[in-house]
């Protein structure tokens, strides 16, 4: 990942503002370490901070058009680089970076090459022949954008809030799959996939085609000049990802660094995530390292990690401190790219609350609903907690054609028949049960799902919550309302990680980039509706909708009529 | 490099303490990106924020004893640790941290165990079975330190002083080799070597034993567990860092792991010198060799940040230390955690060029010691610093322990520079290292005169800054400049536009008080100052000041002794003859500078600037030169003094050529100042032609100077071109090609006859010319004075060979040079040539 910033259109003494730029610009650094470039022209600033992963020596960036009219600064990875780069044969490019085609394409088709991308980026072009410029973030919302308006009349562009939150009058969130031209003054939408109308699909389930797409997802994202890895959790996501990648990385370009392929796993000693990944690291092979933290470690870090990720989610919060810490191990390697398993759930109906979902129907738009939310969450999350330190998390299941195919699939196929065995996200692990040439042993391929904050182990959370209970009173709490009207935090550790945010991030429009509303283990505020008993209990971890949970079916014959005893059976 | 905080006794142990504790050493976390790790013991507060160098799967501090009684916060490396380790057979170690014996040698030895240590550190280590502590810093200060003392009661201990600057009412510098016990409350120093007393030693000089001695210190510092490389600016020092590593890379653990073929680095703006001098050395040693551009607004871009790192408004710290942290950054960002730097070896050897003027030995070798005690404010802050910021850690194998010992204990009579017996700045080293069977480095690398590292970036980089610099600092705050900042007062708009960054990041006056002030001429300390008169009236902090004493200058000084005084005063810029006066520490490219067109129109307009602005060649040039052209045949013997000096020529190729250059700049200044203005357009397009000239390979300068030189001689009105050409041009252009050695084996076999000839010819052409009248500008006086120079060069060149050969059969001989000799001679033959055109002209 990268940091771009970009002001256009400064009213006053833009030469001035230079040092300013800078400053805030050096915001953005953790994102990209390795260089930084500012380009100036006229009333605009381009800034970026770079980390290299494509063409390390001489993908410096602003990047620019032969005759440098045409000035773009960009966060992300483009894999279809090449072949966009065989479509214009006439252009003569100045450095290997995949980015650098997008000027070029601006020059060749305009505005409307947005959808030509294959990848992830946020990028603000600049077309100094006009002075016009536009803004794109890419369909999912995997790399962080932000818009924002100064009183002066500038547009500011921002990877991370930090860098405009403090001189701009309004921002918020550049929405995922958008694109903003200063000819046409607004936002509008340029990713239009069939699934994005919420209309139900019927292509029946294809396995095979399931899985070559997902390969193909994988193999894209082998592209790189650096070291790389896995973030290995070893639930069936991370899982598979890693076997495919282990499967395809000698034949890939990332193979320089050795065929052996690097996997991470962080979690409390003796988590459950060390030991299901460890087994899956040696089944497949790789070269794996494990990282422990303390529960202490992990709220030392707290502050840091609010500030990075940017906001008072609690699940968000929650899982990212882990995600966080192993980062900075990571990069301590030398590991500047990892892959990761997020989106699977949310394009599969993966959570344990969609075991409740009262039809394909309703099964399908929120699946739909929850992909649209994807760059509020888990993209967040992924995206900023690996950027903290330098490092570049890829997610292969957010693939534009892979999102194509899992997404026009008839949601029947989807939804959850413990009846006819088949739990969640059995499409998908159907689709790699391969006898002859496993992916994954049998029983790592049909293992239930924990979500990440609770596979670190299990006194994670209850160590955050017992912190916040000594730093929130119950006095505090009660005039929450008063103090946060909007998104008020309902338990200690909400509030405890609102006084956080709002230190870093007093603006009101900082505390709407994030979202609220009612939600029980991760589902939108619609499917709240799926079942009456969530509604009086609202408890934002999954541990809610533990009574769909295998081991709580168990459970639930022996209390049936406590469906749901605060999360705190089971597992726990 | 890590970053370390500690809080002790702050009568507080609350979670607000905690993070506020956290959030401090955060800001230092750039010096230790992979870990990081607090321990909290009651009200005291150690915290860490690790690089990972030696074990870095185990080694995440803070580190304990085996009961965790002690506990022990580090920043640095021990390279002795093995054999520590060994003496500790009892103790059981919980990582394999190189820094983890610190905790069991104090359990063992109690606070006496720091001397035992050899290697870089600042620790704290906290006792918590009597809640005492102890601070300690390495015996140099290669790693930095600050401590400081809250309201509370609490003493802070931070590796940078962004670390403590808002919480501590005082803080200061920790004092290198000192360590501080809270048992009786005070700092006492523990490092003790014998030259600390600076009582003159008198072991003689061994040169083989100062490059054992180096070796080790090289090989010691090959202790990693990750990548590392080299900073190679082609300089003499760097060179023989890079040559030793690879040479020893091999057999190392590092190489195991990381190959054994060396990566060295080098950053420069583009074509400036350094990069190429570099690229001639690593192709030499066959390392994989990285080259990293900036630009001067990436560099001032960055200057902000450059500030906030290194902490301090020192001049030329901040001048050089801005190419180092972007050259960090690029090194970093290729995986690289570890760089070996050859800081330190210009104080130990006296290799700053004001060293030349020192008075005798004892001035000599008490100046060398002051430099070293004052390293931890200057080059050790800027290279522990400026790498530090991204996560780097450099090494400085020149200030060894040991090495220094060695160093330190040669008799300073041989360190001192002397001309006549061939003996340039750091003779001792660069002969130790003179090995013919096995060389460590070519000839006329080993024997290249010292670049400052921020000249060696690129010309126009300090010009850049100054023009910044007056972009932003009027008249009017210069003038208020000793009332805002009363101490320290910035006397450059350059020094004030860094002072209002630096206060602005750290406000305190504690903090201002932590960078070195005083009188300096050419990074001398205050005392050395007085060994020139002139220098304390012309306080330039760069290495201008002392341009005098380089070579270069000395070519110069034939030039401006030439001049007629009173143009000299008008025209302060001749003094940058070489075109940078004024701007670096060092003259050394000056040559090569006055080709940079950009860098002379800069300069011209730096003259202004401010009473830094340096005329130092009038004034350092000595009363032979600055005086009245009358008295000139009387002070024979000291113009004499300088012209071997010029002999001793760098081997650079173009060291020659801008001379004329220089020339006629003056000469254009001078119509200029006549309203000339055809004629100042004619010597501008001759002296660009020059630069571009000089830019081309080395080869062809050599003989397109002189033709350059001839053709842009403007009829009469520079008379100094002429001269120059017919005496310093020629016999420089011996040494210049050849270094002192080779040239002085020449002339001594082959020329030594022709070359006195030519100085009685030279002298009779003067003597003639001072039979018909001075002719404008033309000092016949003088010329003679100078020719009689001549006469004592040959003879001193013939006697310092018979030495230097003598020296030399240690370990090497003296081999004349069959090939290049033809070159000599043609030389001498232009000499003859260009001597005939003066005689005509008069």
């Amino acid at each position: 990942m990268c940091g771009i910033l970009a002001v256009l259109g400064i009213a006053d003494n833009p030469l001035g503002k230079r040092p300013r730029i800078i400053e805030l610009s050096r915001r953005l650094r953790h994102r990209g370490p390795d260089w930084s470039g500012l380009h100036h022209h006229q009333n605009c600033y381009l800034a970026h901070e770079r980390l290299a992963i494509v063409d390390p020596a001489s993908g410096d960036q602003p990047l620019y058009n032969e005759d440098k009219t045409i000035v773009v600064t960009v966060n992300g990875e483009i894999y279809n680089h090449k072949e966009l780069r065989e479509r214009l044969k006439s252009h003569e490019f100045r450095t290997g970076s995949d980015c650098e085609v997008i000027a070029h394409l601006y020059e060749e088709y305009g505005e409307e090459f947005v959808n030509m991308l294959d990848g992830m980026f946020s990028f603000v072009l600049l077309d100094t022949r006009d002075n016009s410029f536009i803004a794109a973030r890419d369909a999912i919302g995997i790399t962080p954008l932000y818009i924002g308006w100064g009183l002066d009349g500038s547009v500011w562009f921002a990877s991370e809030m930090k860098a405009l939150s403090d001189d701009c009058e309004r921002f918020m969130s550049f929405l995922p799959g958008h694109i903003y031209s200063s000819k046409l003054g607004g936002l509008r939408r340029w990713y239009n996939p069939p699934w994005f109308a919420e209309q139900i699909p019927s292509t029946p389930y294809e396995p095979i085609v399931l899985r070559k797409a997902f390969e193909k997802a994988v193999v894209k994202r082998l592209m790189t000049d650096v070291p790389f890895g896995v973030l290995l959790s070893g639930g069936l996501d991370s899982s598979l990802v890693a076997s495919v990648a282990s499967r395809y990385l000698a034949d890939s370009e990332a193979a320089q660094w050795g065929s052996q392929l690097h996997t991470f796993c962080i979690g409390l000693k003796g988590s459950p995530d060390l030991k299901a990944a460890k087994e899956v690291a040696d089944y497949l092979g790789t070269r794996h390292h494990e990282f422990h933290f303390t529960v202490q470690e992990g709220i030392d870090a707290l502050a840091e990690v609010i500030y990075h990720i940017e906001t008072y989610d609690v699940t968000t919060i929650r899982a990212s401190t882990p995600m966080f810490l192993m980062s900075r191990k990571i990069r301590a390697l030398g590991v500047k790219m990892v892959l990761s398993g997020e989106g699977s759930d949310e394009i599969f109906g993966g959570y344990l609350y969609f075991h409740k979902a009262p039809n394909k129907e309703e099964f399908h738009q929120e699946t739909c609903r929850k992909i649209k939310a994807l760059h509020l969450y888990d993209c967040l999350r992924a995206n900023k907690s690996t950027s903290a330190w330098g490092v570049e998390a890829r997610v292969p299941f957010l693939d534009k054609e892979f999102i194509n195919v899992a997404m026009s699939i008839d949601p029947e196929w989807k939804m959850i028949r413990p009846d006819l065995g088949r739990i969640e996200k059995w499409i998908l692990r159907n689709a790699f049960d391969d006898e002859q040439n496993p992916y994954l042993p049998k029983h790592i391929l049909y293992r239930q799902k924990e979500q990440f904050s609770d596979g670190v182990g299990y006194s994670w959370i209850d160590g955050l919550k017992d912190h916040a209970n000594q730093q929130v009173t119950d006095a505090m709490l009660a005039n929450a309302s008063f103090v946060y009207p909007e998104n008020t935090p309902t338990t200690k550790e909400g509030y405890y990680y609102r006084t956080i945010f709002e230190r870093f991030f007093p603006k009101n429009a900082a505390r709407s980039t994030v979202p609220g509303g009612p939600s029980v283990a991760c589902s939108t505020a619609k499917a709240v509706e799926w079942d009456a008993a969530w509604s009086k209990n609202l408890d934002p971890s999954g541990r809610a909708a533990l009574g769909v949970h295998v081991a709580a079916y168990d459970e639930a014959k022996v209390a049936t009529e406590a469906p749901a005893v605060n999360g705190f059976s089971g597992k726990e | 490099m890590c970053g370390i905080l500690a809080v002790l006794g702050c009568s507080d142990d609350s979670q607000a303490k905690r993070v506020r504790v956290l959030e401090l050493s955060r800001r230092l976390k750039h010096r230790g990106p992979d870990w990081s790790g607090i321990y909290q013991h009651g009200d005291c507060y150690l915290a860490h924020q690790r690089l990972a160098i030696v074990d870095p799967a185990s080694g995440d501090q803070p580190l304990y004893n085996e009961d965790k009684k002690i506990v022990v916060t580090v920043n640095g490396e021990i390279y002795n640790h093995e054999e520590l380790r060994l003496s500790l057979h009892n103790h059981k170690f919980r990582t394999g941290s190189d820094c983890d014996v610190i905790a069991h040698l104090y359990e063992e030895h109690g606070e006496n165990f720091v001397d035992m240590l050899d290697g870089i550190f600042s620790f704290v280590l906290l006792d918590t079975r009597d809640n005492s502590f102890l601070v300690a810093r390495d015996a140099i200060g290669i790693t930095s330190l600050y401590i400081g003392w809250g309201l509370d009661g609490s003493v802070w201990i931070s590796s940078e002083l962004k670390g403590l600057h808002d919480e501590c009412e005082h803080f200061e510098s920790f004092p290198p080799g000192h360590l501080y016990s809270s048992k009786n409350g005070c700092l006492r120093r523990w490092y003790n070597p014998p030259w600390f007393s600076e009582a003159i030693p008198s072991t003689p000089y061994d040169p083989l034993a100062l490059r054992r001695a180096f070796e080790n210190a090289v090989i010691k510092r090959l202790m990693t567990d990750v990548p590392f490389g080299v900073l190679l600016s082609g300089g003499l020092d760097s060179s023989l860092v890079a040559s030793i590593t690879s040479r020893y890379l091999a057999g190392t653990k590092a190489a195991k792991h990381w190959g054994a073929q060396l990566h060295s680095f080098c950053v420069g703006l583009e074509g400036s010198p350094d990069l190429k001098a570099a690229k001639e050395v690593a192709d030499y040693l066959g390392t994989v060799h990285h080259e990293f551009h900036f630009t001067v607004q990436d560099g001032i871009d960055a200057i902000e940040d450059v500030i906030y790192h290194i902490e301090t408004y020192d001049v030329t710290t901040i001048r050089a230390s801005t190419p180092m942290f972007l050259m960090s950054r690029k090194i970093k960002s290729l995986g690289v955690k570890m760089v070996i730097s050859g800081e330190g070896s210009d104080e130990i050897f006296g290799g700053y060029l004001y060293f030349h003027k020192a008075p005798n030995k004892e001035e000599f070798h008490r100046e060398t010691c002051r430099k070293i005690k004052a390293l931890h404010q200057y080059d050790c802050l800027r290279a522990n610093k400026a790498t530090s910021a991204w996560g780097l850690e450099a090494r400085v194998p020149f200030l060894d322990k040991e090495f220094v010992n060695v160093a330190m204990s040669i008799d300073p009579e041989w360190k001192m520079i002397k001309p006549e017996q061939g003996r340039i700045e750091k003779w001792i080293l660069r002969r130790a290292f003179d090995d013919e069977k096995q060389p460590y480095l070519p000839k006329h690398i080993l024997y290249r005169q010292k670049e400052q590292f921020s000249d060696g970036v690129g010309y126009s980089w300090i010009d850049g800054l100054k023009a910044h610099a007056d972009q932003h600092v009027n008249d009017k705050m210069m003038l208020n400049a000793a009332h805002i900042f009363p101490h320290n007062t910035p006397t450059t708009k350059e020094a004030y536009y860094y002072r209002m960054i630096f206060e602005r990041f750290f406000p305190q006056n504690s903090a201002r008080l932590s960078v070195p002030g005083g009188a300096s001429v050419a990074c001398s300390t205050a005392t050395a100052v007085e060994w020139d008169a002139a220098w304390s009236k012309n306080l330039d902090p760069s290495g201008r000041a002392a341009i005098g004493v380089h070579n270069s200058a000395y070519e110069k000084h034939l030039v401006n002794g030439n001049m007629n005084s009173k143009i000299m005063d008008s025209i302060p810029l001749t003094n940058g003859v070489g075109g940078h006066v004024g701007i670096s520490r060092s003259s050394a490219y000056i040559n090569k500078c006055s080709s940079g067109s950009s860098a002379t129109l800069a300069q011209s307009k730096e003259v202004d600037v401010g009473p830094s602005s340096p005329r130092p060649l009038a004034a350092l040039a000595g009363p032979s030169i600055a005086g009245d052209p009358s008295t000139r045949s009387s002070e024979q013997p000291v113009s004499s003094n300088q012209v071997p000096n010029a002999e001793v020529a760098s081997d650079d190729n173009h060291v020659l050529a801008p001379r004329p250059v220089g020339l006629c700049r003056e000469a254009a200044e001078r119509a200029e100042e006549k309203e000339n203005n055809k004629h100042l357009k004619e010597l501008v397009v001759w002296w660009k032609k020059a630069d571009e000239e000089l830019r081309s390979p080395s080869h062809k300068v050599k003989t397109l100077g002189s033709d350059l030189l001839l053709r842009s001689r403007p009829s009469a009105t520079c008379p100094n071109c002429a001269y120059a050409a017919a005496f310093g041009h020629n016999l420089s252009l011996k040494f210049s090609m050849f270094g002192h050695d080779k040239a002085a084996a020449i002339l001594k076999i082959h020329d030594l006859q022709k070359e006195l000839r030519a100085a009685k010819e030279a002298k009779k052409a003067c003597a003639e010319a001072l039979e018909q009248g001075k002719t404008e500008g033309f000092s016949a006086g003088r010329l003679v004075g100078r020719t009689e120079g001549l006469n004592n060069v040959a003879r001193r060149l013939a006697d310092g060979f018979d030495q230097h050969r003598l020296d030399s059969s240690l370990d090497t001989n003296l081999q004349p040079y069959p090939e290049e000799e033809e070159n000599v001679v043609a030389g001498s033959d232009e000499f003859e040539v260009l001597l005939a055109e003066v005689g005509n002209r008069k």
